[in-house]
Protein backbone atom coordinates (compact mmCIF):
# COMPACT_ATOMS: atom_id res chain seq x y z
CA UNK A 1 0.00 0.00 0.00
CA UNK A 2 2.79 2.38 0.98
CA UNK A 3 4.44 1.87 -2.42
CA UNK A 4 1.11 2.53 -4.12
CA UNK A 5 0.73 5.82 -2.20
CA UNK A 6 4.26 6.79 -3.07
CA UNK A 7 3.61 6.02 -6.73
CA UNK A 8 0.43 8.16 -6.77
CA UNK A 9 2.27 11.06 -5.09
CA UNK A 10 5.16 10.95 -7.54
CA UNK A 11 2.69 10.70 -10.42
CA UNK A 12 0.84 13.85 -9.31
CA UNK A 13 4.08 15.74 -8.69
CA UNK A 14 5.36 14.90 -12.20
CA UNK A 15 1.97 15.71 -13.75
CA UNK A 16 1.86 19.10 -12.02
CA UNK A 17 5.42 19.89 -13.13
CA UNK A 18 4.54 18.97 -16.71
CA UNK A 19 1.42 21.13 -16.68
CA UNK A 20 3.39 24.06 -15.27
CA UNK A 21 6.09 23.56 -17.90
CA UNK A 22 3.58 23.47 -20.76
CA UNK A 23 1.84 26.57 -19.47
CA UNK A 24 5.16 28.43 -19.26
CA UNK A 25 6.02 27.30 -22.78
CA UNK A 26 2.70 28.68 -24.08
CA UNK A 27 3.30 31.99 -22.28
CA UNK A 28 6.79 32.18 -23.73
CA UNK A 29 5.49 31.54 -27.26
CA UNK A 30 2.76 34.14 -26.83
CA UNK A 31 5.32 36.68 -25.58
CA UNK A 32 7.56 35.90 -28.54
CA UNK A 33 4.66 36.44 -30.92
CA UNK A 34 3.93 39.80 -29.33
CA UNK A 35 7.60 40.79 -29.54
CA UNK A 36 7.68 39.90 -33.26
CA UNK A 37 4.47 41.85 -33.84
CA UNK A 38 6.05 44.82 -32.06
CA UNK A 39 9.11 44.70 -34.32
CA UNK A 40 6.88 44.60 -37.43
CA UNK A 41 4.74 47.48 -36.21
CA UNK A 42 7.85 49.59 -35.54
CA UNK A 43 9.15 48.87 -39.06
CA UNK A 44 5.83 49.94 -40.55
CA UNK A 45 5.76 53.11 -38.45
CA UNK A 46 9.31 54.01 -39.53
CA UNK A 47 8.37 53.38 -43.16
CA UNK A 48 5.36 55.75 -42.85
CA UNK A 49 7.39 58.47 -41.11
CA UNK A 50 10.16 58.32 -43.71
CA UNK A 51 7.66 58.90 -46.54
CA UNK A 52 6.84 62.35 -45.20
CA UNK A 53 8.85 65.51 -45.62
CA UNK A 54 10.97 66.31 -42.58
CA UNK A 55 9.98 69.83 -41.42
CA UNK A 56 13.25 70.37 -39.53
CA UNK A 57 15.28 69.68 -42.66
CA UNK A 58 13.00 72.02 -44.62
CA UNK A 59 13.38 74.79 -42.02
CA UNK A 60 17.16 74.41 -42.02
CA UNK A 61 17.44 74.44 -45.83
CA UNK A 62 15.19 77.47 -46.04
CA UNK A 63 17.21 79.27 -43.36
CA UNK A 64 20.46 78.46 -45.19
CA UNK A 65 19.10 79.88 -48.45
CA UNK A 66 17.78 83.05 -46.81
CA UNK A 67 21.17 83.67 -45.17
CA UNK A 68 23.30 82.89 -48.19
CA UNK A 69 24.85 86.36 -48.24
CA UNK A 70 25.53 86.38 -44.49
CA UNK A 71 27.54 83.17 -44.61
CA UNK A 72 30.82 83.22 -42.80
CA UNK A 73 33.37 80.46 -42.46
CA UNK A 74 31.66 79.03 -39.40
CA UNK A 75 28.08 79.23 -40.73
CA UNK A 76 27.65 75.51 -41.43
CA UNK A 77 29.26 74.59 -38.11
CA UNK A 78 27.02 77.06 -36.26
CA UNK A 79 23.94 75.59 -37.94
CA UNK A 80 24.89 72.06 -36.95
CA UNK A 81 25.62 73.25 -33.42
CA UNK A 82 22.22 74.92 -33.23
CA UNK A 83 20.47 71.80 -34.57
CA UNK A 84 22.08 69.68 -31.89
CA UNK A 85 21.45 72.29 -29.18
CA UNK A 86 17.81 72.51 -30.25
CA UNK A 87 17.39 68.73 -30.18
CA UNK A 88 19.01 68.31 -26.77
CA UNK A 89 16.97 71.11 -25.22
CA UNK A 90 13.76 69.79 -26.78
CA UNK A 91 14.50 66.31 -25.39
CA UNK A 92 15.07 67.74 -21.91
CA UNK A 93 11.77 69.61 -22.07
CA UNK A 94 9.96 66.48 -23.23
CA UNK A 95 11.29 64.61 -20.21
CA UNK A 96 9.72 67.31 -18.06
CA UNK A 97 6.41 66.88 -19.91
CA UNK A 98 6.61 63.12 -19.39
CA UNK A 99 7.16 63.54 -15.66
CA UNK A 100 4.30 66.04 -15.39
CA UNK A 101 6.60 68.96 -14.51
CA UNK A 102 5.87 70.90 -17.70
CA UNK A 103 2.48 71.35 -19.36
CA UNK A 104 1.95 70.90 -23.08
CA UNK A 105 1.10 74.58 -23.44
CA UNK A 106 4.37 75.60 -21.80
CA UNK A 107 6.31 73.05 -23.84
CA UNK A 108 4.98 74.30 -27.16
CA UNK A 109 5.38 77.91 -26.14
CA UNK A 110 9.13 77.45 -26.72
CA UNK A 111 10.04 73.81 -27.42
CA UNK A 112 13.80 74.31 -27.28
CA UNK A 113 14.08 77.44 -25.11
CA UNK A 114 15.40 79.42 -28.09
CA UNK A 115 13.72 82.60 -26.84
CA UNK A 116 15.38 82.42 -23.46
CA UNK A 117 18.33 84.74 -22.94
CA UNK A 118 20.81 81.97 -22.13
CA UNK A 119 19.76 79.51 -24.83
CA UNK A 120 23.29 79.24 -26.29
CA UNK A 121 22.10 79.34 -29.92
CA UNK A 122 24.51 80.87 -32.43
CA UNK A 123 22.00 81.61 -35.17
CA UNK A 124 18.23 82.17 -35.38
CA UNK A 125 17.62 78.56 -36.45
CA UNK A 126 16.49 77.59 -32.96
CA UNK A 127 13.86 80.32 -32.98
CA UNK A 128 12.60 79.24 -36.41
CA UNK A 129 12.14 75.69 -35.10
CA UNK A 130 10.44 76.93 -31.94
CA UNK A 131 8.04 79.14 -33.90
CA UNK A 132 7.19 76.28 -36.29
CA UNK A 133 6.11 73.96 -33.47
CA UNK A 134 4.26 76.65 -31.57
CA UNK A 135 2.22 77.63 -34.64
CA UNK A 136 1.51 73.99 -35.48
CA UNK A 137 0.28 73.32 -31.95
CA UNK A 138 -1.91 76.41 -31.76
CA UNK A 139 -3.41 75.68 -35.16
CA UNK A 140 -4.31 72.14 -34.18
CA UNK A 141 -5.72 73.35 -30.89
CA UNK A 142 -7.87 75.95 -32.64
CA UNK A 143 -9.15 73.43 -35.20
CA UNK A 144 -9.70 70.82 -32.45
CA UNK A 145 -8.52 68.36 -35.05
CA UNK A 146 -7.98 64.70 -34.29
CA UNK A 147 -4.89 62.87 -35.38
CA UNK A 148 -5.90 60.53 -38.13
CA UNK A 149 -3.11 58.78 -40.00
CA UNK A 150 -1.75 55.29 -40.63
CA UNK A 151 1.40 56.24 -38.72
CA UNK A 152 -0.69 57.24 -35.70
CA UNK A 153 -2.59 53.94 -35.83
CA UNK A 154 0.74 52.09 -35.87
CA UNK A 155 1.95 54.16 -32.92
CA UNK A 156 -1.20 53.27 -30.94
CA UNK A 157 -0.76 49.59 -31.80
CA UNK A 158 2.85 49.72 -30.60
CA UNK A 159 1.75 51.20 -27.27
CA UNK A 160 -0.92 48.48 -26.87
CA UNK A 161 1.61 45.74 -27.66
CA UNK A 162 4.08 47.20 -25.15
CA UNK A 163 1.34 47.08 -22.51
CA UNK A 164 0.55 43.45 -23.28
CA UNK A 165 4.23 42.46 -23.15
CA UNK A 166 4.60 44.28 -19.85
CA UNK A 167 1.61 42.34 -18.46
CA UNK A 168 3.32 39.06 -19.37
CA UNK A 169 6.51 40.21 -17.69
CA UNK A 170 4.64 41.19 -14.53
CA UNK A 171 2.93 37.75 -14.25
CA UNK B 1 45.52 44.39 -68.99
CA UNK B 2 44.61 41.66 -66.50
CA UNK B 3 46.05 43.74 -63.63
CA UNK B 4 44.06 46.84 -64.63
CA UNK B 5 40.83 44.82 -64.97
CA UNK B 6 41.39 43.37 -61.51
CA UNK B 7 42.02 46.86 -60.15
CA UNK B 8 38.80 48.16 -61.69
CA UNK B 9 36.81 45.26 -60.23
CA UNK B 10 38.35 45.82 -56.81
CA UNK B 11 37.51 49.53 -56.95
CA UNK B 12 33.88 48.77 -57.86
CA UNK B 13 33.57 46.24 -55.05
CA UNK B 14 34.96 48.79 -52.61
CA UNK B 15 32.57 51.47 -53.79
CA UNK B 16 29.67 49.04 -53.51
CA UNK B 17 30.79 48.04 -50.03
CA UNK B 18 31.02 51.65 -48.89
CA UNK B 19 27.56 52.36 -50.32
CA UNK B 20 26.04 49.37 -48.48
CA UNK B 21 27.79 50.34 -45.26
CA UNK B 22 26.45 53.89 -45.61
CA UNK B 23 22.88 52.61 -46.10
CA UNK B 24 23.26 50.36 -43.09
CA UNK B 25 24.60 53.24 -41.02
CA UNK B 26 21.72 55.52 -42.00
CA UNK B 27 19.20 52.79 -41.24
CA UNK B 28 20.77 52.16 -37.86
CA UNK B 29 20.72 55.91 -37.16
CA UNK B 30 16.99 56.14 -37.96
CA UNK B 31 16.27 53.19 -35.68
CA UNK B 32 18.29 54.82 -32.92
CA UNK B 33 16.24 57.98 -33.30
CA UNK B 34 13.05 55.93 -33.17
CA UNK B 35 14.05 54.22 -29.94
CA UNK B 36 15.00 57.53 -28.40
CA UNK B 37 11.66 59.03 -29.46
CA UNK B 38 9.83 56.12 -27.81
CA UNK B 39 11.86 56.52 -24.64
CA UNK B 40 10.86 60.18 -24.39
CA UNK B 41 7.19 59.75 -25.26
CA UNK B 42 6.29 56.42 -23.62
CA UNK B 43 5.67 58.15 -20.25
CA UNK B 44 3.16 60.44 -21.99
CA UNK B 45 1.48 57.52 -23.78
CA UNK B 46 1.30 55.56 -20.53
CA UNK B 47 -0.78 58.42 -19.15
CA UNK B 48 -3.36 57.55 -21.83
CA UNK B 49 -2.99 60.57 -24.13
CA UNK B 50 -1.92 58.72 -27.28
CA UNK B 51 -2.59 61.66 -29.58
CA UNK B 52 -0.38 64.02 -27.66
CA UNK B 53 2.29 61.35 -27.26
CA UNK B 54 2.28 60.77 -31.01
CA UNK B 55 2.62 64.48 -31.81
CA UNK B 56 5.68 64.62 -29.55
CA UNK B 57 7.01 61.36 -30.98
CA UNK B 58 6.84 62.56 -34.57
CA UNK B 59 8.43 65.90 -33.64
CA UNK B 60 11.38 64.42 -31.77
CA UNK B 61 11.93 61.70 -34.38
CA UNK B 62 12.04 64.27 -37.17
CA UNK B 63 14.40 66.49 -35.21
CA UNK B 64 16.72 63.59 -34.36
CA UNK B 65 16.94 62.30 -37.92
CA UNK B 66 17.46 65.80 -39.33
CA UNK B 67 20.24 66.45 -36.80
CA UNK B 68 22.15 63.19 -36.71
CA UNK B 69 21.27 61.02 -39.72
Amino acid sequence: MKNKHKFIMYFFAIALSLISCISEQENSTEKENLANELIEAKKELKSELDKKENPITTIMESYKKSNILAKNTNFEENLQFDLENSYLRMSENLKLVGSGKLSNDDFYNDVNGAFQSESGFKTDLGKKISIYYKEKYLQKKAEKGETNSYAYEKFKKIQELKKEIKNYEDE
Amino acid sequence: MRTSKKSIIIVFIMLFGVSVAQQFENGACDLGCMEEAFELTDPIAEGGDYEQAYEHFEAIYNHCTATYC
